[in-house]
C-alpha cells in the first residue's frame, strides 16, 4: 500500500502523521500524477470528494476530464462505473430496472451504472431531461426507488459529470435544479506547453493511469469525512458566507440568484479547503475559494449567458467585507 | 504628453474676481490686497501645476470590451487603471467618443456605446485630471490595443434578395460540415422570427423565458445571399445581409455568402453571421460628416470638467467662504450684530435652499432669493443718508455688493455657481482688505483666505469622496501645499510695499462736517479755539483732543511742559515710507516758549488743495522725487491740524484748507473720528552725502526769523555751539546731537525751569534732563547761533507698522517735536536724535514679504514665552491625544484587532483591495511572513481551539513591523 509513504512524506509539513490533511495531500499527489498541471482545479476535485459532493466538469473535449474522473475512482480504490448521455438514454439506463428472473416468474431489480462509488456520466447536457433527473434523487439521496423500492447505492457515492459548454447545439441545457446538485463546477482548461509535452511523450496522462495506487481506505476516507464535517465554522465566517449569497441575489445581472443549498455546498467545500491547508477552522479565504467553484453554476444570469457567471461571482465576493479580527 | 484641456466650469470668474482685487489694489495701495492677489496666483498656478502632475503620474490604463457589438448600441467598456489615482476617461474609437466616466484604481466599468460599424483592435484613451482645486483639467492621449472588436450593423428592417436550394451538391457540403443539425429534436430559446406555433410552452413557464421546439431534419434549405460591394452606403448593405443571414438561420436553414459571386462564406451561426457584417467591406463608402475648419466651427467650448453638482458638504464649505468676507467689509463700516445675523441668516437659508441642485424647489429658492435680498440691503442701507449720486455711489456700494453677494447665494446650484460664489467672495475679500486699516485685518484675512482654499477645494471634492485612500497622494498633496506656501512666501518678498494710489483715486472723507472760524485759527477736536499756551494740565487726553495733552498742537509750546500723554492709537498712515507726520512749525522763540505765526496763509476750497512751496522750501523741479501718498486715518476725534508729510504738494480733504506761510496746514473743519485725507507729498531725496555736499550754510539770503535767538541765550550756550561746529553743517548737527547723547538723559518728567531762567540754558547746564522738546530747541538754538536756520516741527512719529494693512500706526504718545534746518539744495530737512525716522533720501523701499517675515519675527520676539508654551502644550496635546487615541483603539479593538487593523491598512497601501480576506491581503506582499501573520490572525479570530500566546503576539508584532518597513 502507497498509503504510508504518502504519509509519511505528508509529516513533514503537519503535525499531525496522518489524517484528513494528509489524505487530501496524496490523493492530490496522486491525481497530479496523471494529470498534467491544473493544480487548482485537481485541489478543487479532491476538496469536492472530501466534502462528499459531486463534481461538474465543464470544458472542451480533450482536456482530461473523463481521465480526471477515472483517476479519483482509481485513487479511492473504489468502484468505476460511466455513463455516457445521449439523447436516447433511459432513466433504467442510469438507475437500473427490474428484470424478470431467470425461472421467470416475477421480476427483481438490476442495478445500473449508478451502483458504484464513482460516476463518471460523460456529456451528461446530450441525455435527455428525463435522464437528467434520474440522478437528482439519487445525488441527493444517496439511493434509488424503482418499482417504490428503495436501494441504496454504494458508499462513498461521487458523481463526476462532464458537460461541453461550447457545442451546445442539439442538447439539453442542464436545469437548475440538477445543476443545484453539483457541490463544485471546475473547468480544466488547456495544459500548458510543457505540461501537454509530459502528456505526450507519456510521463503523465492515460498511461499512467495504470500506475496509480490507491491511498485510502473507503473506511479511512469515510472518516476523513467526518473530520472534515467537523471543521469549526465560526459565526462571522458563516455570515461572509450568508452575506455572498445574497450578493449574488442582488447582483444587477443575476436574474436568479444561489440557492441556500449553494450556501451549504460552498461551506462543505470550504470546511474542506481547510483541512486540506492543515485548519481545524474555517477562514475567511477558505470560504471566497470555495465560492469562486460553488456558485458559478448555480446562478441563473440575465440573458443566459452562462460564461459571465465566474466574473459575476467574483464580482460579488469583492463587493463583500471579508470578516477579521 | 500632457495637453491643456480648458478650464473648469465657472472658473473664469475667479479669473475676473483677481483681475477686479488687482485694480482694488491700484485704488487703494493697500498692502493686504496684493498679499491676497499673491496668495490667489500662487494658489492657481500650483493648482495647474499638480493637475499637471497628476495627469502625468496617471499610468495609462488597459482596455477590454465584448468582441461583438451593434453599431449604436449600449454597450460596456472596462477600464483597467493601474494607477492608484482616480481620473476621468474618455475612450475613443476611430475619433468618435464611445465611453466616459471615471476609472478608478482597478477595474472600472463604463457604460458606452458601440463606434460605427467595422472592425477595431484600437482604442484612444484620453485621460484627464485636475489639480487640488480643480480648475485647470490636463489631457493625456494614448493609444491602447484591444481583442478584435467586431461591431456590426443594426439589423435592417428589410433584408437583402436571397437564393433558395435544396438539392445543390456546394450546399450538401456545407451541410456535412456543420453536425448535430440532423440528430436533434428539443427545444432552445426564442429567437427573431420564430412562429408562434412552435412554442414549447411547459419549457417556457420552466425557464421563465419562450422556448421552442427545434426540429431539423436534414438541411432542408440552403440560403445563399448575395452582396455586393461598391454600394452608395455599405453599412445598409451589410445590414441587409445580416438580416438576411439571421433570418435564415432562425428558420433553421444552412446560410452563406457570396461576395460579388465569388466563393460562399459559411456562417454557422448568428454570431457569424455578425462578424461577417462587421468586416464586409471595411473601406465603403460612409457618409461622412464634413470636418469643418477652425474658423467655422461653432463656438461653443466644452468644460473639460465631468461633474457639474456638487455635494451638501461642498455647499456648506462655500456658503461659510461666502459668509466672512461680507462680515469682513460691514464690519470697519459701523455695523453690529443686528446686520451680521442678517447677513449669515440669509446665507444660511440660501445654503439650505440651493444645495439640491438647480431644478429642486426652484420657485420657492427664487422668491427667497428675492425676500432675502430685499432683507439685507433694507437692514444694511440707510436710505436717509443717500442725498446725491456722488454720496450713493461712495457710501452704498459696500452694502450693495454684500447684497448682491447675498442674492446670488440663492443662485449656487451647481459648481459654475458655487465658482461665481467664491468669485464674489474673493471679491469682497480683496474690497474689504483694501479699506480696511485695524489690527484685527490678518485675522480676518487668514480666515478668508482659509475658507476660500477649502470652498475651493471643497468643490472639486464633491465626486471624489469614494476615492480610495492612498499615501502616495496625500504625499502628493503635503508636497503641493508645502511648495505653495514656499511660492507665497517668495512671491510676497519680491513685491515691494504699494506705494499708494498713484494715479486712479485718493481716499478722502469726512465722518462729520463741523466748521471753525473761518480764519485758519487753530480749534480743538471739541471745536473750541486753542489759545496760546491753553494747556489743561488737568486733562490727561489723547495729546490732541479738547485742548488737553500735547502742547505742540497749540499756538504757543511751552518747552518745559509735556502732557500726559495716552497710548490710544491716533492716526493710522498708510504709505511705503515712514517719515515724519508734521502738524506744526514754530519759528519764534522766546527763551521759554515757541509761537506760532499769526498769518492764516492761503485759503483753497479743495477738496483737491494744491499746495505752493512756502518760505524756504526747494521748488520741486530741482530736487524732485517720486510722489509720496499718505492717507491719514482719524481714529480719534482731531483738531484741524493738517498732518503731512513733509513737503505737501496736494491734499484731497473735503473741506477748504488753509496753507500757512511757515508750512503747516489747517482745515477749516475738525476732523472727527473716521475721518480720512491724502496727502501728496514731495520727498527731497536728501543723504548725508548730499547734506555735506551743501557745506557749511551760509547764513545769507534767509529770511532772519529762523536765525533769531532770544536775547536771553547765554554765553555758555554759544561757547558750546562753537566747539561743536564742525566742518560741514550736517556734521554739526551729528556732533551736536552726540553731545546731547552723551551728556543729557532723557526724562519726560523732567523738572521745569526757574522763571526767568533761559530754558534751553537750564536744559544744557543745570538739569540735564529733558525730553524731544527739549532736545529739538536746543539743537535749534545753538545751530542759529551759529548761523543756521532752523525751526521746530510738532507732529506725530509714525510708530508700529501693521505690516498686513501696510499702515503706521500713532499712538498718542508718538507725538513729538524735532528739529528742521535750512539746507540751500533740499530745504528743510527734519533731524531728530530720538525718532528712527531715515533721511528720506535714504529710505530703502521694503517688500510686502520681508515686513511680514519681519513683523511675525517681532510678534515671536516680544511673546516668546507664550509661543513656547503654545507649541510645548500643542506637542504635548498631540502625544497625550495619540496615546489615548491608541488605547482607545486597544481597549476596543484588543490586541489582535490592533494588529490586524495595521496589517490591513499596510496591505491596502500595497494595493491589496480593503474587502479581500486576510489570506488575499497577504498575497500583495509575496512573503512568507505575511502568510504565517495572515494565518495568525484568522486562527485569532475564528478558530475555536485559539489560545493567547504572548509570544506569538509579540513575533506577529515583529513580523508587521517588517512588512509596514519593507519595499
Amino acid at each position: 500500500m502507497n498509503v504510508g509513504m504518502t504519509s509519511t512524506l505528508a509529516s513533514d509539513r503537519t503535525p499531525a502523521p496522518s489524517g484528513p490533511n494528509s489524505l487530501a495531500s496524496s490523493l492530490v499527489a496522486s491525481i497530479g500524477s496523471v494529470l498534467a498541471g491544473r493544480q487548482e482545479q485537481i485541489e478543487i476535485a479532491a476538496a469536492c470528494v472530501l466534502a462528499g459532493g459531486h463534481l461538474l466538469a465543464e470544458d472542451i473535449p480533450g482536456v482530461g476530464k473523463t481521465l480526471l474522473a477515472q483517476t479519483v475512482a482509481a485513487s479511492l480504490g473504489s468502484t468505476f462505473a460511466r455513463v455516457q448521455g445521449t439523447a436516447d438514454l433511459l432513466p433504467a439506463d442510469v438507475v437500473g430496472s427490474l428484470a424478470p428472473n431467470a425461472d421467470g416468474f416475477g421480476l427483481h431489480f438490476r442495478p445500473g451504472p449508478v451502483f458504484a462509488n464513482v460516476v463518471l456520466f460523460d456529456e451528461l447536457n446530450r441525455a435527455n431531461p428525463r435522464t437528467q433527473s434520474a440522478l437528482l434523487e439519487v445525488m441527493e439521496e444517496g439511493h434509488v426507488t424503482v418499482d417504490g423500492t428503495t436501494h441504496p447505492v454504494p458508499a462513498p457515492f461521487i458523481v463526476i459529470a462532464t458537460q461541453n459548454p461550447v457545442e451546445m447545439a442539439g442538447t439539453y441545457p442542464l436545469t437548475e435544479g440538477v445543476t443545484d446538485r453539483f457541490m463544485a463546477v471546475i473547468s480544466l482548461g488547456r495544459a500548458t506547453a510543457a505540461e501537454e509535452l509530459e502528456v505526450l511523450t507519456g510521463r503523465r496522462g492515460r498511461a499512467q493511469l495504470g500506475n496509480v495506487q490507491r491511498v485510502a481506505t473507503i473506511d479511512e476516507l469515510t472518516e476523513c469525512r467526518a473530520q472534515v464535517q467537523q471543521a469549526h465554522l465560526a459565526d462571522p465566517v458563516a455570515a461572509y458566507a450568508v452575506a455572498i449569497l445574497h450578493a449574488t441575489r442582488e447582483h444587477q445581472r443575476v436574474r436568479l440568484g444561489a440557492s441556500t443549498r449553494g450556501g451549504v455546498a460552498m461551506i462543505a467545500l470550504a470546511k474542506a479547503f481547510a483541512v486540506m491547508d492543515g485548519r481545524d477552522y474555517v477562514a475567511p479565504h477558505d470560504v471566497s475559494r470555495a465560492a469562486h467553484s460553488a456558485l458559478p453554476h448555480r446562478l441563473v444570469l440575465a440573458g443566459h449567458d452562462r460564461s459571465a457567471a465566474p466574473d459575476v461571482v467574483a464580482e460579488c465576493i469583492a463587493a463583500v467585507q471579508a470578516p477579521r479580527r | 504628453m500632457n495637453r491643456p484641456a480648458g478650464l473648469a466650469r465657472g472658473s473664469a470668474s475667479l479669473a475676473v474676481a483677481w483681475v477686479i482685487a488687482t485694480m482694488i489694489a491700484l485704488l487703494t495701495g493697500a498692502a493686504a490686497v496684493v498679499i491676497v492677489l499673491a496668495i490667489g496666483l500662487v494658489a492657481f498656478i500650483a493648482s495647474v501645476l499638480d493637475g499637471w502632475w497628476s495627469a502625468r503620474q496617471s499610468v495609462a490604463p488597459t482596455v477590454s470590451a465584448p468582441t461583438l457589438a451593434e453599431a449604436g448600441a449600449e454597450m460596456e467598456w472596462q477600464v483597467h487603471s493601474p494607477s492608484d489615482r482616480r481620473v476621468h476617461v474618455e475612450l475613443r474609437v476611430g475619433g468618435v467618443v464611445v465611453a466616459r466616466g471615471w476609472a478608478l484604481p482597478g477595474t472600472s466599468t463604463l457604460a458606452g456605446t458601440a463606434p460605427a460599424r467595422g472592425v477595431y483592435e484600437e482604442v484612444e484613451v484620453r485621460l484627464s485630471s485636475a489639480g487640488t482645486l480643480g480648475n485647470v483639467w490636463w489631457r493625456r492621449a494614448s493609444n491602447t490595443t484591444i481583442a478584435p472588436l467586431f461591431v456590426a450593423p443594426p439589423v435592417a428592417a428589410v433584408g437583402a434578395v436571397h437564393e433558395q436550394r435544396g438539392g445543390d451538391q456546394r450546399f450538401d457540403q456545407l451541410a456535412s460540415v456543420s453536425p448535430g443539425r440532423d440528430e436533434v429534436d428539443g427545444v432552445r430559446t426564442w429567437r427573431e422570427g420564430d412562429e408562434l406555433t412552435a412554442i414549447h410552452w411547459p419549457a417556457t413557464l420552466r425557464s421563465g423565458e419562450f422556448v421552442v421546439r427545434q426540429r431539423l431534419n436534414d438541411v432542408a434549405e440552403q440560403w445563399s445571399v448575395p452582396a455586393r460591394t461598391g454600394t452608395v452606403d455599405a453599412d445598409s448593405e451589410a445590414a441587409q445581409v445580416r438580416e438576411t443571414l439571421e433570418r435564415g438561420l432562425a428558420l433553421g436553414a444552412a446560410v452563406a455568402v457570396t461576395v460579388d459571386g465569388g466563393e460562399p462564406t459559411i456562417i454557422a451561426d448568428r454570431d457569424a453571421a455578425q462578424r461577417w457584417s462587421a468586416t464586409f467591406e471595411p473601406d465603403g463608402a460612409r457618409p461622412q460628416e464634413p470636418t469643418l475648419n477652425w474658423w467655422r466651427r461653432p463656438l461653443a467650448v466644452q468644460s473639460p470638467e465631468p461633474d457639474r453638482s456638487f455635494t451638501r458638504g461642498a455647499r456648506w464649505a462655500v456658503a461659510i467662504a461666502a459668509a466672512i468676507p461680507p462680515l469682513m467689509l460691514l464690519e470697519p463700516l459701523g455695523y453690529g450684530p443686528v446686520e451680521f445675523g442678517a447677513v449669515l441668516a440669509a446665507m444660511a437659508v440660501s445654503a439650505l435652499l440651493s444645495m439640491n441642485g438647480p431644478t429642486h424647489r426652484k420657485n420657492l429658492r427664487q422668491a427667497a432669493g428675492l425676500v432675502a435680498g430685499f432683507a439685507v440691503g433694507a437692514t444694511l442701507i440707510d436710505v436717509s443718508a443717500i442725498n446725491s449720486v456722488v454720496t450713493s455711489l461712495r457710501f452704498l456700494l459696500p452694502q450693495m455688493l454684500v447684497t448682491l453677494v447675498v442674492v446670488q447665494g440663492f443662485e449656487c446650484v451647481d459648481r459654475r455657481s458655487a465658482r461665481v460664489t467664491l468669485a464674489c467672495a474673493a471679491m469682497l475679500t480683496a474690497y474689504a482688505a483694501g479699506i480696511r486699516v485695524d489690527d484685527r485685518l490678518a485675522l480676518w484675512l487668514g480666515a478668508a483666505l482659509l475658507g476660500l482654499a477649502v470652498g475651493s477645494n471643497a468643490i472639486a471634492r464633491a465626486d471624489r469622496s469614494r476615492m480610495p485612500r492612498t499615501v502616495r497622494r496625500t504625499a502628493t498633496r503635503t508636497g503641493v501645499a508645502l511648495t505653495a506656501a514656499f511660492a507665497v512666501l517668495a512671491v510676497l518678498a519680491a513685491v515691494p510695499v504699494p506705494d499708494g494710489p498713484a494715479q486712479l483715486t485718493l481716499p478722502s472723507w469726512l465722518e462729520d462736517y463741523r466748521a471753525t472760524p473761518s480764519d485758519g485759527a487753530l480749534v480743538a477736536a471739541d471745536g473750541s479755539p486753542l489759545l496760546g499756551g491753553a494747556v489743561a494740565t488737568d486733562r490727561a487726553g489723547t495729546g490732541v483732543g479738547g485742548g488737553g495733552g500735547y502742547p505742540g498742537f497749540s499756538p504757543t509750546m511751552d518747552t518745559s511742559l509735556r502732557g500726559a500723554l495716552g497710548n490710544e492709537v491716533v492716526l493710522r498712515v498708510r504709505a511705503a515710507f515712514p517719515d515724519f507726520w508734521r502738524g506744526q512749525t514754530f519759528t519764534t522763540f522766546d527763551g521759554r516758549s515757541w509761537t506760532v505765526d499769526e498769518q492764516a496763509g492761503q485759503r483753497s476750497e479743495g477738496p483737491d488743495h494744491t499746495i505752493d512751496p512756502t518760505i524756504g522750501d526747494v521748488p520741486r523741479d530741482r530736487n524732485t522725487d517720486d510722489q509720496f501718498i499718505q492717507t491719514y486715518y482719524a481714529e480719534v476725534d482731531l483738531p484741524n491740524i493738517v498732518f503731512a508729510a513733509s513737503r505737501a504738494e496736494r491734499v484731497l480733504l473735503e473741506a477748504p484748507l488753509w496753507a500757512r506761510p511757515d508750512g503747516a496746514l489747517r482745515a477749516e473743519v475738525v476732523l472727527p473720528a473716521g475721518s480720512a485725507y491724502t496727502v501728496v507729498s514731495q520727498r527731497s531725496n536728501a543723504t548725508a552725502e548730499g547734506l555735506r555736499a551743501d557745506g557749511t550754510i551760509a547764513s545769507a539770503n534767509t529770511p532772519g526769523a529762523f536765525l533769531e535767538v532770544p536775547p536771553s541765550t547765554t554765553e555758555r550756550t554759544r561757547e558750546l555751539a562753537r566747539q561743536l561746529a564742525a566742518a560741514t553743517t550736517y556734521d554739526t548737527i551729528l556732533a551736536i546731537q552726540e553731545w546731547l547723547a552723551a551728556n543729557v538723559s532723557y526724562n519726560l518728567f523732567a523738572p521745569v525751569p526757574p522763571d526767568g531762567a533761559n530754558a534751553v540754558d537750564d536744559f544744557l547746564f543745570e538739569s540735564q534732563e529733558g525730553f524731544c522738546e527739549q532736545i529739538a530747541t536746543a539743537t535749534a538754538i545753538m545751530l542759529r547761533t551759529l548761523g543756521v536756520p532752523t525751526r521746530i516741527a510738532t507732529g506725530y512719529v509714525p510708530g508700529e507698522r501693521d505690516a498686513i494693512a501696510g499702515v503706521w500706526v500713532s499712538r498718542a504718545s508718538d507725538a513729538h517735536a524735532w528739529v528742521e534746518v535750512r539746507f540751500p539744495s533740499y530745504g528743510w530737512v527734519a533731524f531728530d536724535p530720538t525718532a528712527s525716522v531715515p533721511l528720506s533720501g535714504e529710505a530703502q523701499r521694503a517688500s510686502i514679504g520681508g515686513e511680514v517675515a519681519k513683523a511675525i519675527a517681532r510678534a515671536i520676539s516680544n511673546h516668546i514665552t507664550v509661543v513656547l508654551l503654545t507649541v510645548l502644550a500643542l506637542a504635548f496635546a498631540l502625544v497625550v491625544g495619540r496615546a489615548a487615541v491608541r488605547w482607545w483603539q486597544r481597549r476596543r479593538r484588543g490586541k489582535w484587532g490592533v494588529l490586524q487593523d495595521r496589517f490591513v491598512a499596510t496591505a491596502v497601501r500595497r494595493g491589496a483591495e480593503p474587502n479581500a480576506p486576510n489570506a488575499e491581503l497577504a498575497a500583495v506582499f509575496d512573503a512568507r511572513a505575511a502568510d504565517q501573520l495572515a494565518a495568525t490572525l484568522d486562527a485569532s479570530a475564528f478558530s475555536a481551539g485559539w489560545r493567547d500566546d504572548d509570544e506569538l503576539y509579540q513575533q506577529s508584532l515583529e513580523a508587521l513591523r517588517e512588512l509596514e518597513h519593507s519595499r
